[in-house]
């Protein structure tokens, strides 16, 4: 019987390795290939000379650091409010507005974005663009905040305050640090996906909604160059991989340091 | 509700390196309260997991009046358990709690509520007042009545106690070991009690089990080990006692005496060896500590630290730095021979 | 003393109500222009209720609808319960728990795109007909991953004192898990089940990938009239629905879920 209930992750794995990590292998053979050269190099080393896709990621990465930033500072002081500020009787309706969006459609949300400038007389382009982004990706950096936030003593808050910290000290001493693995997780998730985003940059960019994604986009379905695609899709995969890696080494040391 | 006798026969269990338990054999009696005391790590639960069934041993035998039942699952032993943690089902009232192993018996609605109001009854939970309430809105004492009533409603074989009592503060801990040695003479179910505890072992036992690194340094009545420990070891775990070299005594030097706290005696004078004492040392009071009918005097001698306990009335003529003799008598002396390997 | 009219509090609030407005005024704007009578975007020029009429009677979007929800309901379905079994057998196998993290978690962190493309070259190779399945598939493979991270976070929290408990009082495997694993991990399986079923509900990428000619989802439906054209009053109405039912979600997740994270702790500073 045990042995059995051993086996019970069998399914869920045989899923992933055909439908996930089969696929993947496919795309990084496709991405070594060249048609009659055979096996080479050759797609990655386009990308990272061609001086058009280095803009693009570097454009991309634009967008993605002002997300994260934008989403960060906009919802720290809400995750703060929420767990140690709003009055009890106010609270879970705070809650359920703030993460209310994060259940409408992405889609929608960039929509309703795009119908909200027309009035406004705004117009699509860059800043549309950032503020799309945000819109959309401040539910996932609220909710590991809020998370996080949950699990700081809040009488560790209040001795800092007794001991006579002011705001910005016990800000930056006590809040930040106790809640760093969280603001970690939350900065990269939406790093993330802000980075390889297209629907956004697609819906509000105008012309100026050109990304890495949509790049990645264009090679498979306008220029239908299958390897160059699969060599962008494997770049962006690695890069990501990495970025998780090493913010989970971080979460972990941050962790430590806390219990110890 | 009737208890069967507990056999292991030579059980041993290891976990990668670590050995759990080395060739234990042990018979627990009918219907008796049997405790096994030892220090945390030295295999109780692995003891007690292997008599519940969700150990496997890699040796040995399990006989539940006199059956085989090694190989048989833990769902079929019919075995009570308790743990320290409680383990309460936190979404289940204390009702539905405690009727758990009925209704997997698929036993009647009309039947488990009479059982469920009768163990109720023994562990002195009122029905009406708490049958429907959550596990979060019990005190710690309630918790522990819901945990063995829960354990006894299946009228189990055997019941197994796993340091349950070793989260409770003092006062309720010895209103629930009173509690519990009546529910279980009235229960007469079969007791393994697990503690690294010796005053709950001490207050409990019908039989006792000293145990150390995996093996049964001894066993028996707990009166027996307390006045003829058959180790250095047990006499320190259960009870408290001065040690010295043998040679105190006038013994070769490879053993060692030991005098329990109570039997120890103090003169001003310096005592004659025979007639009843067979050694003595100088020393000084270094300390008195008052213990309601008892003072416990520590004293510094020349074979190390010595305690004695003395009665109030004869404690009054011995003071912090008075110079005294302490006197090894010759009843209550008990000698530990070396056994290997450091231990005596 | 009023505590809650301090300067600072004042601050407070007067932030939190810039936030909600900033996350709602775009979504009450979108509402608003579904009942406006004009087909413009520019003014409200009179109460309508003609392109809810509209949505009802429009097949394309019916269609869509459909296949949104029967995709989104069997991929959370099947996710949530491979997840489980996943999640179930690293409890009783821990020193599986490394590697099985090490195969799940990926999913979860490589950029759609890259996931979407690889399929549908994938689906090329083997020669799968590019459809229902195939939409399906390369959602569940995302949300099998999030309902193991989902389920094993909480699956640890659980005693494992509680089985054998059960155990002992004649409870089998099966028992055990109906009885106790099942019902303790609830709110795990609730959260598990709704975020699998809306991320499939309103994946985007993914889908456009993977899907063949003539089978739409919603979210493709409003890319294209989105995009291609301008909004549309028909889009806010159906929009404005699919929020709404967002809400309905929302409200009855915050409840079951997200209150639960913080209130085992006291609160006010
Ligand atoms: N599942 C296990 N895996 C590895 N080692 C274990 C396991 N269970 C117990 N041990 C080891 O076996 C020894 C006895 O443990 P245990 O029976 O729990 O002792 P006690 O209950 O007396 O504290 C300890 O050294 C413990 O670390
Ligand atoms: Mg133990």
């Amino acid at each position: 019987m045990k042995k059995g209930v051993r086996a019970y992750f069998v399914p869920a794995v045989v899923f992933l390795a055909v439908f996930f990590y089969l696929p993947f292998a496919i795309l990084l053979l496709y991405s070594l290939t060249v048609p009659e050269e055979g096996f080479t190099l050759a797609n990655y080393i386009d990308i990272f000379t061609s001086r058009f896709y280095l803009q693009v990621m570097g454009y991309s990465l634009l967008i993605a650091v002002l997300t994260t930033f934008f989403t960060l500072a906009m919802a720290y002081p809400v995750a703060y409010y929420i767990v140690f500020k709003a009055p009890q009787s106010v609270k879970p309706v705070i809650i359920t507005l703030m993460i209310a969006p994060f259940w409408i459609d992405f889609l929608l949300r960039a929509y309703s974005i795009k119908v909200l400038i027309e009035p406004l007389g705004m117009r699509e382009g860059f800043a549309t663009l950032v503020y799309g982004m945000v819109y959309d990706f401040f539910p996932f950096m609220l909710l590991p905040l809020y998370a996080g936030m949950s699990s700081v003593p809040p009488s560790l808050l209040l001795s800092a305050r007794v001991h006579g910290a002011g705001g910005l000290h016990i800000l930056s001493r006590v809040l930040i640090p106790l809640t760093s693995s969280s603001i970690l997780a939350g900065s990269l998730l939406v790093f993330l996906m802000s980075f390889t985003e297209f629907v956004i940059p697609a819906l509000l960019g105008g012309v100026e909604g050109y990304t890495i994604g949509y790049a990645v986009y264009d090679l498979f379905f306008k220029y239908r160059d299958i390897y160059r695609g699969s060599a962008l899709s494997i770049i962006l995969s690695l890069g990501a991989l990495l970025g998780a890696i090493m913010l989970s080494r971080r979460v972990k040391v941050v962790q430590k340091m806390l219990s110890e | 509700m009737k208890g069967v006798e507990v056999r292991l026969e030579n059980i041993s269990k290891r976990y990668g390196n670590t050995v759990a338990l080395k060739d234990v054999s042990l018979s627990v009696p009918r219907g008796s309260l049997f405790t096994v005391l030892g220090p945390s790590g030295c295999g109780k639960s692995t003891l007690l997991g292997i008599v519940a069934g969700f150990v496997e041993p890699d040796k040995g035998r399990v006989f539940f009046e006199g059956v085989d039942v090694t190989s048989l699952p833990p769902q079929k032993r019919n075995v009570g358990m308790v743990f320290q943690d409680l383990a309460l089902f936190p979404h289940m009232s204390v009702f539905e709690n405690i009727a758990f192993g009925l209704r997997v018996r698929g036993e009647p609605e009309q039947t488990i509520r009479e059982k469920v109001k009768r163990v109720m009854e023994l562990v002195r939970l009122d029905f009406q007042e708490y049958a429907g309430r959550m596990p979060h809105q019990l005190s710690g004492g309630q918790q522990q009545r819901v945990a063995l009533a829960r354990a006894l409603a299946i009228e189990p074989r055997v019941l197994l106690l796993d340091e349950p009592l070793s989260h409770v503060d003092y006062s309720v801990k010895v209103l629930l070991l009173e509690e519990l040695k009546r529910i279980q003479r009235e229960a007469k179910v079969t007791t393994l009690y697990v503690t690294h505890d010796q005053s709950e072992a001490m207050y409990l036992a019908d039989y006792l089990a000293v145990m150390n690194y995996g093996t049964l340094e001894q066993v028996g009545r707990p009166e027996e080990i307390y006045d003829r420990p058959v180790s250095e070891f047990v006499a320190r775990f259960f009870g408290d006692i001065n040690i010295f070299p043998g040679e105190v005594a006038g013994l070769e030097a490879s053993s060692k005496i030991g005098v329990r706290l109570e039997r120890t005696m103090l003169s001003k004078k310096e005592p004659h060896v025979g007639n009843g004492v067979v050694g003595y040392m100088r020393g000084r009071v270094v300390e008195k500590i008052f213990q309601g009918p008892h003072v416990l005097l520590k004293l510094e001698t020349d074979y190390g630290s010595v305690k004695a306990l003395l009665p109030r009335s004869e404690s009054s003529i011995y003071n912090v730095g008075d110079r005294v003799f302490v006197l090894v008598p010759r009843s209550g002396l008990i000698v530990f021979r070396y056994r290997g390997s450091g231990r005596y | 003393m009023c505590r809650r009219c301090s300067p600072s509090n004042l601050i407070w609030h007067s932030y939190i109500l810039a936030v909600l407005v900033f996350l709602y005024a775009p979504i009450a704007v979108l509402i608003l222009f579904s009942f406006n009578e004009s087909k413009y975007m520019t003014h409200f020029t009179g109460f309508t209720l003609e392109w809810y009429a509209r949505l009802v009677e429009n097949l394309r979007i019916l269609k869509a609808l459909e296949n949104s929800v029967s995709i989104a309901l069997v991929s959370a379905v099947v996710s949530t319960l491979l997840g489980l079994l996943a999640a179930y057998s690293i409890r009783k196998a821990p020193y599986l728990s490394l590697k099985l993290d090490t195969l799940m978690v990926p999913p979860i962190v490589i950029p759609e795109v890259a996931e979407a493309v690889s399929l549908m070259m994938f689906f090329y190779m083997v020669g799968a007909e590019y459809g229902w399945l195939t939409v399906f598939i390369g959602h569940t493979a995302f949300n099998i991953s999030y309902a193991y991270v989902t389920i094993k976070g909480q699956i640890h929290s659980i005693s494992p004192n509680l089985e054998k408990i059960a155990q002992s009082l004649g409870a089998g495997p099966f028992a055990v898990f109906r009885r106790i694993i099942i019902p303790l991990l609830t709110p795990a399986l609730t959260a598990s089940f709704l975020v699998t079923f809306i991320t499939s509900f309103s994946d985007f990428v993914k889908t456009v990938f993977t899907t063949g000619p003539g089978f739409e989802t919603l979210p493709l439906y409003v890319w294209r009239v989105a995009v291609r054209g301008r909004a549309t009053p028909e889009l806010n109405a159906l929009a404005t629905l699919m929020i709404l039912a967002s809400l309905v979600i929302s409200i009855y997740y915050t409840r079951k879920i997200i209150t639960r994270l913080g209130e085992s702790l006291p609160k006010q500073v």
